[in-house]
């Protein structure tokens, strides 16, 4: 996409193909599992994590509410492929799955 | 069972994450992510209701109402044209969503000089100490270390660049990681990120660039780079901003780099054609501007204007709700 094919500043050919129906249906989908402020703290959370991962109970301590609250909410995460549970012994670990970091990581800024 | 704290993210503040959570949700609605998505990929001119209804084969009154949702969230504001436009909020949270992937980015990039072959001077070791402290929270020594010697590379290879190389590696690569940072949303900023680019990174994108600092200040991160960057910015640039009163000191011609252009959400690009990268889902313009290599001050002062004028345009594109103060 040549930009120097353009005669006027401002609205340069975006190289941006819009989303068509198929796409935009799937990414709503996936939008709805994070509209909501706790899920976002959440996320926050688990983003700033210094190892990538955390637990429930490191959620709960830190925003103040119940583990099965906490537990909810991540659990409409992992359904949607959001977030990655791993459970090692007693403890469940949540991480953010690999292939929506960068989105997610935008959705916070 | 021990409870000895673990690091985990400062939660975002109820008021941040309540916003967000709003914006988020008129996204939900298929359509309304539709014509955003569409507004994104299409210029202004053609961005008005029955325009894009047309494009998405979808009734105006629904495109009317989207914008509406649109508008009411932050993600949507008219520019001074009466166009509609995304905000700044639109394109550093959702621009990489909105745009589907395209196949085949093709990208040809200053990157990984070889840096084996000659030892590096003591000073570049030095640097690599001190930003791996800088940066300790966010990267691991073998990282800063590579990113300080390509930079050290990069500029070396360069032969006129030979005054203050060590302190202009320390720069480039500072600048480099924390582009990398932010690509990799490793840090969180609630700024937009502005990169010029022009061909020699020593006239059309300094200017620009500090002109938009001194009127920005934090409120927007500014970057610059040159597709075949200069050994120092032209004087007659350096003179024509301080006559108006914008400093450009420190700076100094830099190649483009991929994590560079990453971060950015806002492109401008200035006659460096086809050199710079192109990535969905950034807002992407392109400024036609001379180059003011062997131009005069007389010219180069209305150069300066004209540019002066269009980043005041850009920064009301990106910050249409500033409001000039009451106290």
């Amino acid at each position: 996409m040549p930009s120097s094919a353009r005669h006027d500043d401002a609205d340069a050919a975006q190289p941006f193909v819009p989303l068509d129906r198929t796409a935009a249906e799937l990414l709503a989908r996936t939008l709805r599992a994070v509209a909501d402020p706790t899920r976002l703290q959440l996320l926050s959370m688990i983003a700033g994590a210094e190892s990538g991962e955390v637990t429930v109970g490191d959620l709960a301590t830190t925003l103040g509410m119940t583990q099965p609250t906490i537990t909810h909410h991540l659990r409409i995460m992992v359904d949607d492929g959001l977030l990655v549970r791993d459970q090692r012994g007693r403890q469940v670990w949540h991480s953010i799955a690999a292939s929506r970091k960068s989105a997610i990581l935008d959705l916070l800024r | 069972m021990s409870k000895s704290p673990r690091t985990i993210g400062r939660p975002l503040d109820t008021e941040a994450a309540r916003a967000r959570a709003k914006q988020i949700s008129a996204l939900t609605d298929p359509v309304n992510l539709r014509v955003l998505s569409m507004i994104a990929a299409t210029p202004a001119p053609q961005s008005s209701s029955p325009a894009l209804a047309d494009a998405l084969v979808l009734p105006v009154t629904e495109v009317d109402r989207a914008m509406t949702d649109l508008t009411g969230v932050g993600l949507l504001a008219t520019d001074l044209r009466g166009q509609f436009q995304l905000t700044a909020d639109a394109w550093v949270r959702f621009g990489r969503l909105l745009a589907a992937p395209v196949i085949g980015q093709a990208t040809s990039m200053s990157s990984a000089a070889p840096t084996q072959n000659g030892a590096v001077p003591p000073v570049i070791l030095r640097i690599v100490d001190d930003l791996s402290y800088r940066f300790s929270s966010t990267f691991s020594r073998e990282t800063v270390a590579r990113y300080v010697t390509e930079s050290y590379a990069l500029l070396a290879e360069r032969a006129h660049i030979v005054r203050f190389l060590p302190s202009l590696t320390a720069k480039f690569a500072t600048d480099r990681l924390s582009a990398l940072a932010t690509a990799e949303g490793l840090v969180l900023r609630g700024t937009p990120e502005v990169l010029f680019v022009c061909v020699q990174n020593a006239g059309r994108s300094q200017m620009a660039a500090a002109i938009l600092r001194q009127l920005a200040g934090d409120s927007v991160h500014v970057r610059t780079a040159g597709s075949a960057p200069a050994a120092a910015v032209h004087p007659v640039v350096v003179e024509a901003l301080d006559e108006i009163g914008v400093p450009l000191a420190t700076e100094f011609p830099k190649p483009l780099t991929e994590e560079v252009v990453q971060a950015a959400d806002y492109v401008i690009t200035m006659g460096c054609g086809d050199a710079c990268p192109i990535y969905p889902g950034r807002r992407y313009m392109d400024w036609v501007l001379e180059d003011p290599v062997d131009k005069s001050l007389a010219e180069v002062r209305v150069m300066r204007d004209e540019i002066s004028a269009r980043v005041l345009a850009l920064l009301a594109e990106m910050m249409p709700t500033n409001q000039p103060a009451i106290r």
